[in-house]
């Protein structure tokens, strides 16, 4: 600002002061248009002219000197005078409540004292004094009477209250399901106390629920008059008089004047009471506001719509009853209660009298004078507000709200030939919801929720028509994706409720899927984008390969469309992270550089934050080293938007996205102390909004990332602040965020994100190790049973339950590491595919989760060779060898293979060498035994066609041969067999053993030494016959002779893999 | 308010060069005394006595080897000139001490809680950086703010001593709360 504007500012500002409210504006309006910068300072220090807390308030020298006093809580059986406390009841700003009894007296009448407890500001001994003096002069049945006053021993004031155990007016209404009626009445006594405090020239200033209870007897009583204040009769107007605004209020009751600072009157208890009765009636707040009302309000304030209680009450639901209820708010009770909301206080009631009498006149059914005035006043506003047609979140509400009228309206219509007059129509609802500019999205989350509902409705409403007026389908897709974003972009300012974002996302796709042209393309690339985002961003369960399934998708879409080129860069960066990810930095690299080669889109940065989230986008195009730079310019653009802009929820996403990011870009330069820095900012900015919106789904995503970011440091800085302590709020953190879907485990999923999951003792039978010979059998489980892993004795034929249920739920694969430590892969572990530990130890077998989620995705086979495990998942049409490190669960993506066929078993051959069968090859394919080098990384086949129809399993025997087990021998309908496949020469030779009907359900194979094997058989589930439950076989490798094992029926329910303990 | 103790006047002006006139020396010293009177009226459990600030004061003026007053309102700018140096010095070494590493930035809601004790050094220092934006675009409200914030004067004897009306000074005073309040808000 300029030494001029200034002077400037400090002359507009305080003429303004002189001002009320209306004409203050119509100034600041008319002396700063064309300068936003000057029209802001004043605006903002109009706001902040009444606060009575200002930092100037308190002197220095006090402030270091005297150190502040508190008032030492009270505890249960303190005495004040003639009280006893019996314990705290509540806290405000300055004070503490306590229920207290009568110390004579033995009655079960119950006392509340509040005592000030801070008297370090100067001005609570005042505003207390004036409490106890207000009260004291009010006498009055709706009113909560003071008892006693006194000072407690150390000094400190209080005052004694009847204690009112009753529920605030809201709640009481819905909780005993009052009908309008009934309501009113309440209102009506609320009325009268309030007229009466007027009448002794106090006004309330803070009239909420919370203050407004109603007790066990039905009658309200008001209380809490802290911030009330005498009105100062004034000479210049003879309305009632008028006194400054006071801080603190409650944001969500409080009048506008209040909210900007202007000189109060009466008037103010009267909005703040008509807020009240619009919750009672409505069961919700006519209008929320963010923390800070200015910005918002100075656009809003002439032009803001409530919606009438009536249409507030059905939007909560349907139902007879409801709208029954509805029915009886309609109409008067809208006109009486939207009076008093009227943001003029001269459009209000003149006078709490003038409002009882509106109410007195509908109880008796007569002419209600609020009536005839909202209606013209309404017609009015809605004329402006169609004229401007600005595209605001406010505009958008009610624009919204406007076509909602139209559709219905028009849904009633029968008539068939006006199409052009339907296209129009239609267009009429979809183009609004359109042109809602994601930048411009309110903090609160009732408010954005509403705001989807509302376009759900709508788009719900012009579906079934589209489908004649293909000329709508791509802006109808449009709005599908905007609700999309607006319910579960993760990326952007979401709710956070990711699956029905995807459900959105697909019907954007599914409705322009064959379309060929570039609008159609550019919805299903930034669809494709969306269903990425939902699988790919950190908070969330990822799923990488899925992720980059869909943008591989989109950038197919914007093959050959260069207006679609910032949505393929976005798409080749994305590519990037995930191969980041999957440990592929190389192939990052060249993502990266494709994405930088792509021209740079048009700038379309109209303002300093989507300038920001292009340097985002940016920089996530460019190598990691590079990074750092363009974050921290992000973050500089956002500077101003987080001081003007901060009514707008993409702003913190945006500013905490940034954080974290440049956060992590410190944190891979190892520059601890930044990092740190950048993690803690993102915290802070995302603690701010939660603790206005605790609902808040994805900013608690963001918060608990912030926090499990920040756990990263200790452990690498070499600090150790307090790692553990950080780590478990990110874990509890996390544990809120996730749904609650009936197959997922959130304690678990959640604690393995953190990779903190408790050791559990498995339920069994076994207590001790493994012996040599033991055989290990995994059952997989069904929907019903989780799966278990029983040991087999071949010397005894006794069978043990090593351990089923904790963290076992699916299993599909068991690799042995010692006889006292098995890896279990399992597929359903929170929803995605985990490795489980088992460890015996003093007795017991110990389970618990070393790594879970990320690439593992449908485990197939696991094998475990050298202190690392190596994990074929199955991708559908092939495998994907994942390493996984147990001791950390880290995971590498090593290579997949090209042919078809799913992964049957993989088996440690030598040295890095893994021996991989693949089944089920699709159509004309080859089964094939694959070899891996998981050093190399080189793949190459061991054998493929011969005797190999459908391989399940495989298993090595000491001279190196391969014992295989066939489901389906090539050529043999209803015939399994198990192969021996010896390796010699140059090619390999195939061998049958034996071949039998059991073996076409065989599912696993062990060999126990040169001359003996063992296999396992599934049970065919659809037949009762006693032979065809799951069995266990002994072979003779030599004869080829099998035996089935007696074993106690049940325990063998669906056998997947076979070990031999060594 | 509580008179301050009275037995620590004998230490006053040992070490310190005589001013112009004895009388003068006196009626500031009592000057003084009296605003630290004011200004602290609660010393119990405080790491810097009220005494102890005046006299800090009282030596840097007279430390001063220019220290010619051309009268008391002169005197009284300078000693809230010192008394908010010594102030701020003091807030930042308790800060520091606390924290062992630089300042945190004030949040907005750290104001108005009661027990906020460990926020009023961060308060002090945040108020002399913002008064010092304040000054060079205002001189005049910036010394309206020193004069009541770090001196402790009222209203009524701020403009005396810069020579300016009583209702101008009040008006200046409340555009100065009305920025100071913008920009804490906007700091955040």
């Amino acid at each position: 600002m300029k030494p001029q504007d200034w002077e400037r500012c400090k002359q507009i500002f305080c003429d303004a002061l002189e001002l009320g409210l209306e004409e203050r504006i119509l100034l600041v309006e008319r002396e700063c248009s064309g300068e936003p910068e000057l029209r802001l300072q004043v605006l903002e220090m109009l706001g902040s002219a009444t606060d009575d807390s200002s930092l100037l308030d308190i002197n220095a020298a006090e402030q270091v000197v005297g150190s502040p006093r508190l008032a030492q809580p009270l505890i249960p059986g303190d005495i004040l005078g003639r009280y006893r406390v019996l314990r705290p009841i509540g806290q405000g700003g300055t004070s503490l409540v306590y229920l207290a009894e009568h110390v004579g007296l033995h009655s079960p009448r119950r006392f509340a004292i509040k005592v000030i407890a801070s008297a370090f500001l100067g001005g609570q001994f005042d505003r207390f004094d004036r409490e106890c003096e207000i009260l004291a002069g009010l006498e009055h049945p709706n009113i909560a009477r003071i008892i006693d006053q006194g000072v407690t021993e150390t000094g400190w004031p209080y005052l004694v209250m009847d204690f009112i155990d009753g529920l605030p007016i809201q709640e009481y209404c819905a909780a005993k399901k009052l009908a309008p009626p009934e309501i009113v009445r309440l209102l009506l006594d609320c009325c009268g106390a309030v007229s009466y405090v007027h009448s002794k020239l106090v006004v309330h200033c803070d009239l909420k629920p919370t203050n407004i209870l109603v007790d066990a007897g039905g009658s309200p009583l008001i209380l809490d008059f802290g911030i009330s204040r005498l009105i100062e009769p004034d000479r210049k107007t003879r309305a009632g008089g008028t006194t400054r605004g006071i801080r603190p209020l409650s944001p969500n009751y409080a009048s506008p004047e209040q909210l900007v600072g202007a000189p109060l009157t009466a008037s103010t208890d009267i909005y703040s009471l008509g807020v009240v009765f619009y919750e009672s009636l409505a069961g919700t707040l006519p209008f929320e506001h963010a923390e800070y009302p200015w910005p918002q309000l100075s656009r809003n304030i002439a032009e803001r719509e409530v919606p009438p209680p009536s249409k507030a009450r059905l939007k909560r639901g349907a139902g007879r009853e409801k709208l029954a209820f509805a029915r009886q708010l309609q109409g008067d009770l809208d006109s009486i209660v939207l009076k008093t909301l009227a943001a003029d206080p001269r459009d209000r009631y003149a006078s709490i009298d003038e409002l009882s009498a509106d109410l007195n006149r509908y109880l008796n059914g007569e002419v209600v004078q609020a009536r005839r005035s909202t209606w013209g006043v309404r017609a009015g506003k809605l004329l402006r507000r169609r004229r401007r047609q600005l595209v605001q979140a406010a505009w958008v509400c009610g624009g919204i709200g406007l076509a909602l009228g139209a559709s219905s309206w028009f849904a009633t219509r029968q008539s068939r030939d006006r199409d052009l007059a339907h296209v129009e129509e239609l267009k009429a609802i979809i183009t609004p919801l359109i042109h809602m500019l994601p930048e411009e999205l309110p903090v609160s989350v009732r408010a954005r929720t509403s705001l989807a509902e509302h376009l759900s409705q709508n788009i719900e409403s012009v579906a079934p028509r589209i489908s004649q007026y293909p000329e709508l389908r791509a802006d109808l897709a449009d709005a599908l994706l905007r609700n999309a974003e607006l319910l579960g972009d993760p990326y952007g300012a979401s709710l956070g409720r990711i699956e029905e974002a995807r459900v959105y996302y697909r019907r954007a796709l599914d409705l322009v899927h064959n379309t060929a042209n570039a609008a159609s393309a550019a919805i299903r690339a930034r669809a494709c984008l969306g269903m990425g985002d939902t699988y790919s961003h950190p908070s969330l369960e990822r799923d990488p390969v899925e992720a980059a399934n869909w943008y591989q998708r989109a950038l197919h879409e914007t093959a050959g469309l260069p207006e679609l080129r910032a949505s393929a860069a976005l798409a080749q960066s994305r590519m990037g992270m995930i191969d980041e990810l999957l440990g592929d930095a190389g192939g990052a690299q060249s993502r990266y550089e494709q994405a930088l080669r792509l021209p740079p889109a048009e700038d379309t940065a109209f303002t300093p934050l989507t300038a920001a989230i292009n340097l985002i986008h940016h920089a996530g195009m460019e190598p990691p080293a590079a990074r750092r730079g363009t974050y921290a310019k992000a973050l500089e653009k956002l500077q101003v938007p987080l001081r003007y802009d901060f009514t707008n929820i993409l702003t913190w996403h945006t500013a905490i996205e940034a954080h974290l990011a440049l956060g992590m870009a410190e944190f891979n330069e190892a520059r601890m102390a930044e990092a740190e820095k950048e993690f803690s900012s993102a915290g802070d900015l995302a603690a701010t909004l939660l603790s206005q919106d605790s609902e808040d789904l994805q900013m608690r995503r963001e918060s608990a990332m912030a926090l499990q970011r920040r756990s990263l440091i200790p452990s690498r800085d070499g600090r150790r602040v307090s790692p553990n302590s950080l780590r478990d709020q990110a874990v509890e953190a996390l544990k809120l965020t996730i749904p609650n879907r009936p197959d997922s485990n959130p304690d678990a999923h959640a604690n393995s994100s953190c990779g903190e999951a408790s050791e559990r003792i498995s339920e069994g039978t076994s207590v001790t190790p493994l012996m040599a010979g033991d055989l290990v059998i995994a059952n997989r489980g069904s929907p019903d049973a989780s799966g278990n892993l029983l040991a087999f004795s071949p010397g005894s034929l006794e069978m043990s339950v090593l351990a089923k249920r904790g963290y076992l739920n699916q299993i599909v694969d068991v690799a042995i590491a010692s006889r006292t430590e098995l890896y279990v892969a399992d597929r359903n572990f929170a929803g995605s595919g985990a490795i489980v530990r088992l460890r015996h130890e003093a007795g017991r077998w110990l389970q618990k989760p070393v790594s879970c989620g990320g690439l593992l995705r449908h485990p197939g086979t696991l094998a475990y060779a050298g202190g690392r495990l190596l994990l074929a998942d199955d991708d559908e049409s092939s495998a994907v060898f994942i390493g996984i490190d147990p001791a950390t669960g880290r995971q590498t993506l090593l290579g997949r293979t090209g042919a078809p066929g799913k992964p049957g078993k993989l088996v440690h051959s030598v040295a890095d060498d893994f021996l991989l069968s693949l089944f089920w090859p699709g159509e004309g394919g080859p089964a094939e035994l694959v070899r891996f080098n998981a050093g190399t990384r080189k793949l190459d086949s061991a054998a493929r066609f011969g005797l190999l129809g459908d391989p399940v399993a495989v298993a090595l025997a000491p001279n190196g041969d391969l014992i295989v087990a066939d489901r389906e021998w090539v050529g043999a309908r209803g015939l399994g067999s198990i192969l021996r496949i010896g390796h010699g020469g140059a090619g390999s030779s195939q061998k049958l053993i034996c071949q039998t009907p059991e073996l076409s359900r065989v599912t696993a194979v062990a060999v126990a030494s040169e001359r003996e094997s063992w296999f396992t058989t599934a049970s065919v589930p659809y037949s009762d016959s006693p032979a065809a439950r799951a069995k266990l076989f002994h072979l003779d490798l030599a004869s080829g002779h099998a035996s089935e094992v007696t074993i106690s029926e049940g325990i063998l329910s669906a056998p997947v893999a076979l070990l031999r303990a060594k | 308010m509580a008179e301050p103790a009275e037995q620590s006047e004998s230490a006053s002006s040992q070490e310190v060069a005589p001013l112009q006139s004895d009388e003068l020396i006196a009626e500031l010293y009592m000057e003084l005394r009296r605003l630290a009177g004011r200004l602290m009226s609660r010393e119990r459990g405080a790491t810097l006595q009220p005494t102890a600030l005046i006299h800090e004061v009282y030596l840097k003026l007279c430390q001063q080897d220019s220290a010619v007053w051309a009268d008391k309102n002169h005197f009284m700018a300078v000693a809230c000139q010192s008394m908010r140096r010594i102030l701020v010095d003091h807030a930042r070494r308790r800060g520091a001490l606390k924290r062992g590493q630089a300042m945190p930035t004030l949040t907005l809601d750290s104001i108005p809680e009661p027990g906020f004790r460990a926020q009023n050094v961060e308060n002090i220092v945040a108020v002399d950086e913002l008064l010092n934006k304040l000054t060079t675009w205002d001189a005049r409200l910036g010394k309206l703010v020193e004069l009541r914030y770090f001196g402790g004067l009222t209203t009524e004897e701020a403009a005396t001593v810069m020579g300016i009306s009583y209702d101008q000074a009040r008006r200046d005073w409340t555009v100065a709360r009305a920025w100071f309040r913008t920009e804490m808000r906007l700091s955040k």
